[in-house]
């Protein structure tokens, strides 16, 4: 009956609900109550303080940041001053009220102790004109001590309660008000002389007979070092008089110091002699050379840090003009998006032929059998080692570093022939030759490939070296020449390496698919697990020696034996396993291993990789470009593959029907559909790494992020500003590009 | 000739697609495979080629045994066995002429695909075999440009390309409207009756099957259920292929 069975379901889930009712209600009190602990503790640990916010001094310095970042250092105006003064008594001597003359101050009382608030009234100054009110004490130094700002009200009067400060004297002392002017403008600029060292002279930075001396007062040190900078700010020469040390900050950051040398070439640092409270630094170079816009920076040689840094001569400038912290921001954060640029090409190049193999739908398939894989897993690390030995061999025969021209031209004629040759064999030739043609063709490749690659990375070096000095300013068009060519010699080993795989895996691919269709199952087995333990050996033996250049445990029974042992085993555990089943799926595996790595790599901030790059290689936009380029490649390689794996499958399969190969259906049905996402991909890393750029400064990564923490801790707020600004620009229509240029590829 | 013996596959979730297939294919032939959606019919045509690995049994071309073959031997076999697909599978942001060229992948020498290079004697060949198809005027398109019915034809040329000795055509016609279906099979009989190419065709239409087939064989949750000239299938066959619920439309 329908009815009855309704009314039973209706009994049932009431029945139900009853029951997990109170159940329910104890949850949700629990979530409360767990949610509650949860924020609680959240909020005690983050430090969360309505004291801290309220706090006025806390707030007058907010005010005061934030007033400064509202006025970045764009621009420099030179002031000229005004002062009108008073004589003041503190202590009270004589209830006269002073007054001054033309615009005038007057302060009441008259007289006041030390502490007192007393009010400054001034009249007669430009209406709504602005200025600081100073207190002169009575003091054989000129110092002042500043007691508040005033602004002038639509009839050039105002009155400002200051506080006077605790410095009793006998004598009369002055408050004065300055009044300062900014002196041109755009339209009308203004030349103005700085008197550096306030001689009253107009010195001029040229070096002569003896050299140029300069004296930097107001530092007292044990061990004075002198990094030395010329007018773009580049670090000409930097020495101690003390042990070798490297910078911990300042214009010289990470630059090591030598020793005092004298008698060198060029611009130099020829003498430092500290005496107390001055360094007196002589520079030394080709007599008449004008250095009068170079700096000098005074460090300390015990602890690297830098002390003082002086213009070497004085300087006629106009004002207004770009500050010198505009013309720092710009050089920087062009250094940056260079230094973005470099790590995701270099990333790109990496994470490229990478992504096929981190792609799931490529790899799922790619299956090989027992005697395939234990041949071939022998097969890897040998090529590897006898490609990197031959070049080894290569350089011991030529003699290294090679520098002579005509032996590198030799190498890269001769080799660039066999490749041609060989290359053309290989492309057009009759395909399927015997395996002994292969080997020899494949070992004549690898061959002139080694002579081949070395002779253009030895040229690209040596001409670009050389055509560096008469290029002049373009000087930087050889040098990328240079640079590729010195790093295509350090890589050459590792790349030949790899190609050389390729030998010994064709002769173990062959011998497999020799063995599986020619011998026996039994012999077959017999092989199988023999090369299968081998390579299981090696493969641990080798991770055994990783391990061991890693702990320095230096016990061969441990390091190598076991290893070895176990390897082989495990084998055997696998050639058992794929035996039964036929084939090993060696793809998957090999999928799974570079996922994880990409996925290891991706999850470490590129602003920590820095600091170990900065170890390697010193601080500067170098360290950032490798720890960008590192992060970028994993990154991508991610991004890529899963484009990989989101291609229509179809085309796939019907370039595989044809009887096209692995590499030929890749070219041909994936290639063709990942491109627009690859190239969108590549854009908009590029604009991540733009904006991961301006912070890698802040452990050392160059790039403009090292200006602005620089300026953060100075309290240069104005300055720092200049640098968000510059961040802000550069990211903003960075986005702005790369979303554009993404759209008219997806 | 063709031969399919106790053909079996069972995929990894355990779904038996074909169970103990067997049936011969003489040269020349024009064969309909007919079946339910699901029936296995995709998954035989599949086997053929490998692109489906076959679970049990055997399949045997002029005598070689495809489902033994090595890696090499397979690409060898498989460029003489030309696939056209239901959803043409042609590459959508290449051109015609380069999908069509493809087909040739099987005969090029693969390390000529790292610099992306045809023969000149390909392109000639890609030409002609978009001519017979009568696209030849569209060779430079993007292929995603064109119509259902040309993709299809682009796919039959990117067949004839390979030089068959069989084509595998896993319903042609079943995304195309009537009109253009018939325009595909009349492609297909010409490709059969000219260049005496076997024809493996499977079809949902039985007037399509009465119409272009000599011979045809049904699947019924993977097992053959009818082997024999198309004109056999009367409405009693007709049930036993299709089902007991079935009505017939065409």
């Amino acid at each position: 009956m329908p009815g009855s069975k309704r009314s039973t379901d209706t009994r049932l889930s009431a029945l139900a609900e009853n029951k997990a009712k109170p159940r329910k209600r104890i949850y949700i009190i629990l979530g409360v109550v767990a949610a509650i602990v949860v924020y609680g503790l959240a909020v005690e640990r983050t430090g969360v303080s309505l004291d801290e916010i309220t706090s006025e001094t806390r707030q007058a310095s907010l005010v005061r940041i934030i007033r400064s970042l509202a006025h970045p250092d764009l621009v420099t105006y030179d002031n000229e001053e005004s002062k009108t003064d008073v004589e003041y008594f503190v202590p009270c001597q004589s209830l006269e009220i002073p007054v001054a003359e033309g615009a005038m101050i007057s302060v009441t009382p008259g007289c006041a102790e030390p502490g007192d608030q007393v009010t400054i009234n001034g009249s007669g100054f430009e209406p709504r004109s602005e200025g600081r009110l100073e207190f002169v004490p009575d003091s054989e130094f000129s110092v002042t001590r500043q007691l508040g700002r005033y602004t002038a009200d639509g009839e050039g009067n105002f009155s400002q309660i200051v506080e006077i400060p605790d410095r009793p004297s006998d004598n009369p002392q002055l408050i004065q008000a300055v009044i300062s002017k900014r002196l041109g403008t755009w339209g009308n600029r203004v030349e103005v002389w700085t008197d550096s060292n306030e001689n009253g002279v107009v010195d001029q930075g040229i070096i002569d007979a003896d050299g140029f001396t300069i004296t930097v007062a107001g530092v007292t040190i044990d061990i004075p070092a002198v990094a030395l900078l010329d007018a773009t700010r580049e670090v000409v020469d930097f020495v101690t008089t003390g042990e070798p040390f490297i910078a911990i900050d300042g214009p010289a950051i990470g630059g090591g110091a030598d020793p005092l040398e004298e008698d060198r070439d060029g611009t130099y640092v020829s003498a430092i002699s500290g005496g107390a409270g001055a360094v007196e630094i002589t520079i030394s170079g080709e007599e008449g050379t004008d250095i009068s816009a170079w700096r000098v920076a005074v460090y300390d040689g015990a602890s690297g840090e830098v002390l003082d840094t002086a213009i070497l001569g004085d300087q006629i400038e106009l004002s207004p003009r770009v500050s010198e912290t505009t013309h720092l921001t710009l050089e920087k954060i062009v250094d940056t998006v260079f230094l973005a640029l470099v790590a995701t090409t270099a990333g790109l190049m990496v994470a490229l032929p990478l992504s096929f193999v981190a792609a799931r739908n490529l790899m799922k398939d790619v299956s090989t059998t027992v005697i395939g894989l234990g041949l071939g897993l022998i097969a890897v690390p040998l090529g590897f080692w006898l490609g990197m030995e031959y070049v080894g061999l290569q350089r011991s025969v030529l003699g290294e570093p090679i520098v002579n021209v005509g032996i590198l031209t030799a190498l890269l004629v001769v080799g660039g022939l066999i490749v041609f040759y060989l290359g053309r064999l290989i492309l057009f030739g009759a395909e399927n030759r015997s395996t002994s043609t292969r080997f020899f063709r494949d070992v004549a490749m690898i061959i002139g490939l080694a002579a081949g690659l070395e002779g253009l990375a030895g040229l690209m070096t040596v001409v670009g070296t050389a055509l560096r000095e008469p290029f002049g300013g373009f000087g930087f068009i050889p040098g990328l020449f240079a640079t590729l060519g010195e790093i295509g010699t350090v890589i050459l080993p590792f790349v030949i390496g790899l190609l050389a795989i390729m030998v010994p895996m064709g002769l173990a691919t062959r011998s497999a698919y020799w063995l599986v269709t020619n011998v026996s199952s039994r012999t077959r087995a017999a092989v199988g697990y023999l090369s299968m333990a081998i390579s299981g050996a090696v493969v641990a033996a080798l991770i055994g020696a990783l391990i061991n250049w890693l702990y320095e445990i230096e016990n061969p029974t441990r390091t190598f034996w076991i290893p070895a042992a176990v390897g082989a085993v495990i084998g055997l555990y696998i050639a058992n396993v794929g035996r039964r089943r036929g084939e090993v799926k060696i793809g998957l595996t090999i999928y799974y291993i570079a996922r994880t790595i990409f996925n290891t790599l991706r999850s470490i901030e590129p602003l920590v990789m820095v600091i170990v790059f900065v170890v390697w290689v010193g601080f500067g936009e170098f360290a950032g470009s490798i720890a960008l380029a590192l992060h970028t490649a994993a990154a991508l390689a991610k991004l890529y593959s899963e484009q990989v794996e989101s291609i229509a499958e179809g085309p796939l399969e019907a370039v595989k029907a044809t009887g096209a190969t692995r590499l030929q259906s890749t070219m041909y049905a994936v290639v063709p559909q990942i491109v627009p996402p690859y190239i969108a991909f590549t854009m908009y890393r590029w604009d991540i790494n733009v904006r991961m750029s301006t912070i890698l400064g802040f452990a050392g990564g160059g790039g403009i992020g090292f200006l602005l923490q620089q300026n953060v801790q100075l309290g240069l707020y104005r300055a720092a500003s200049v640098q968000m600004l510059a961040i802000a620009i550069v990211v903003a229509s960075m986005d702005y590009a790369s979303s554009r240029l993404r759209q008219r590829f997806t | 000739m063709l031969r399919v013996e106790h053909l079996t596959k069972v995929y990894d979730n355990g779904t038996v697609a074909l169970e103990d297939v067997s049936f011969e294919v003489p040269d020349g032939q024009f064969l309909a495979v007919i079946g339910l959606s699901g029936s296995g019919k995709s998954t035989l045509l599949r086997c053929i080629n490998r692109l489906v690995e076959p679970t049990d049994g055997k399949i045997f071309w002029n005598d070689e045994d495809i489902t033994a073959a090595g890696q090499e031997d397979l690409r060898r076999i498989r460029r003489r066995i030309g696939m056209v697909f239901q959803h043409f599978n042609l590459v959508s942001r290449s051109k015609v002429v380069t999908n069509v060229m493809a087909g040739r992948l099987g005969y090029t020498n693969p390390s000529l695909a790292l610099i992306n290079r045809f023969s000149a004697d390909d392109l000639d060949r890609a030409l002609k075999a978009l001519t017979r198809v009568g696209l030849d005027e569209k060779a430079d398109s993007r292929a995603d440009e064109l119509s259902g019915g040309q993709q299809q034809r682009v796919g039959i040329a990117r067949a004839l390309m390979q030089d068959p000795d069989v084509i595998l055509a896993d319903e042609p016609v079943a995304s195309l409207d009537p009109v253009l279906a018939h325009s595909i099979m009349q492609h297909l009989e010409s490709i059969n009756k000219e260049d005496r190419t076997t024809i493996l065709c499977s079809l949902h239409f039985l007037d399509l099957v009465h119409r272009y087939s000599d011979r045809a064989i049904a699947l019924f949750e993977g097992r053959l259920v009818f082997d024999g000239p198309p004109s056999e299938i009367d409405d009693a066959r007709f049930k036993e292929i299709y089902g007991h619920e079935a009505e017939r439309v065409g």
